[in-house]
């Protein structure tokens, strides 16, 4: 995070300063790659730069502070994503919820225990992605938008338009699930 | 965070029942926990969630180009200050450069159908060509249509160690809230010099150390993870207007960040000590 000048860097980025959106961008740019590498991991680094172009139209009018910026850094990729899915599908969707799980049918071989065998012998980010990747959507994105994009539980409940107690629900399975895809795998700890 | 807030009816369903295993698990989640914080059973992703959090490698960061010509293509809307806002330059740049550019090849299009001139004219078109980009490039503001060096291509630029290069980021950072435009000119030249191009700039001065910045940074002690984006403290209270093209776009949640994030006092860190000169 960019923290105390944040709104500093932010200011001199809405006045046009190409150094101040670097900093936003290089603070940003990782955790939505890896946010969108779960959620539309076929067209991961596209909707990133989708994600960015529309966030720099919006940019001079935006308001808030770090973690409002990080959350409508997210809630716009979360869109693009949604578009994305709706041209891919040619037909049209209600909401996320409604789509199959597509992160987990676009990563063979790496669901549940092949996917826990993957991240043990090298547990990089790459393969803890692919490890949350394989988890049902709603835990996987309550996992990265909390984990990887920094927000709050009550933010990520607005977000996913649920209660915040869902959202820690959703959270606490697929920490679960996943201590139980180690577990399955032979790792203790 | 803790479990207040949560109606009671959804407290009923909760898998775990007790505050300190709710904070536990915000812990882990936000990245602020002790392994033996942790919520008996997830103790083992902590690793996942270590890697998730892990330092960017250079594949995260191939989408500059693409994201700066986003960034230099978009208007911008005119400032409230009185000032002729820095930011209109690279629109009239680049609208100078389409036309002249479509000039050119309207000319080239004339000279083919022209037949016996299409030699000589297209004989002179690259240096033309070059003649506008080199205009462009070459115009005054450092800030528009500059090329950014690569990190390989990194000069020997002023002592970029300690404090030295901190002191550079530091009056960067003053001239873009209180330098006028020679100020803010040349604190960003250096920087750009000392950074080896203005894509490696916000990874210069985040590697540089800060005395005595690190407690007000809100990081997690003791954390394997990147100093960057997915360390976070509380959100503090500020104003927050939306954009109006953003919303959360779900049926049944209030369109408006303000339900979450509205209007609050302590704010007055803000505008009232900037300078609005540009």
């Amino acid at each position: 995070m960019i923290g105390e000048h944040f709104e500093a860097v932010l200011a001199a980025a809405q006045r046009g300063s190409e150094a101040a959106f670097a900093e936003l961008w290089h603070d940003g740019n990782p955790a939505l790659l890896r946010y969108l590498r779960v959620t539309a991991p076929e067209a991961a680094e596209d909707i990133a730069a989708e994600t960015w172009a529309q966030v720099v139209r919006g940019l001079a009018r935006f308001r808030g502070n770090e973690q409002n910026w990080r959350a409508w850094l997210f809630t716009t990729a979360r869109r693009r994503v949604a578009d994305q899915m709706r041209h891919q599908a040619r037909r049209p969707v209600t909401s996320l919820e409604a789509l199959p799980e597509l992160a987990t049918a676009e990563l063979p071989g790496l669901r549940g225990p092949d996917a826990a065998t993957l991240a043990l012998e090298n547990l990089d980010t790459r393969a803890a992605i692919a490890l949350v990747a394989s988890l049902p959507r709603l835990q996987a994105e309550v996992i990265m938008l909390r984990v990887v994009a920094g927000l709050d539980n009550e933010t990520v409940a607005q977000l996913l338009g649920r209660s915040p107690g869902a959202i820690r629900i959703a959270a606490h399975r697929g920490l679960r699930r996943l201590a139980g895809m180690l577990a399955e795998a032979g790792v203790t700890r | 965070m803790t479990g207040r807030g949560v109606p009671d009816d959804e407290m009923l369903y909760f898998p775990w029942r007790t505050r300190p295993q709710v904070r536990g698990l915000d812990a882990l989640l936000s990245g602020n926990y002790e392994p033996e914080d942790a919520p008996a059973g997830l103790r083992p992703v902590t690793d996942i969630l270590a890697a998730l959090q892990a330092p960017p490698d250079a594949s995260e960061f191939g989408g500059w180009s693409q994201a700066l010509a986003a960034f230099r293509e978009t208007p911008r809307r005119p400032s409230t200050s009185h000032h002729r806002p820095r930011s209109r330059r690279p629109i009239v740049v680049t609208t100078l450069l389409t036309a002249r550019l479509a000039a050119a090849a309207a000319a080239v299009a004339a000279a083919a159908v022209g037949g016996g001139a299409a030699a000589a004219y297209t004989g002179s078109l690259p240096a033309a060509l070059q003649k506008v980009a080199h205009e462009v490039i070459a115009a005054p503001d450092v800030r528009t249509a500059r090329p950014t060096p690569t990190p390989a291509s990194r000069p020997a630029g002023p002592d970029v160690t300690g404090s030295a290069a901190h002191g550079v980021c530091t009056a960067y950072r003053h001239a873009e809230m209180h330098g006028n435009a020679i100020q803010r000119a040349a604190a960003f030249r250096d920087l750009v010099t000392a950074a080896g191009g203005e894509a490696a700039v916000p990874a210069y001065c985040r590697s540089l150390p800060r005395p005595g910045a690190g407690a007000a940074r809100g990081r997690a002690p003791g954390r394997p993870g990147w100093p960057g984006f997915m360390h976070h403290g509380r959100p503090s209270p500020a104003d927050m207007t939306s954009p109006a093209d953003v919303n959360l776009g779900t049926p049944g949640v209030a369109p408006s960040w303000a339900s979450g994030w509205g209007p609050t006092t302590g704010s007055g860190q803000g505008n009232g000590g900037r300078g609005d000169n540009w």
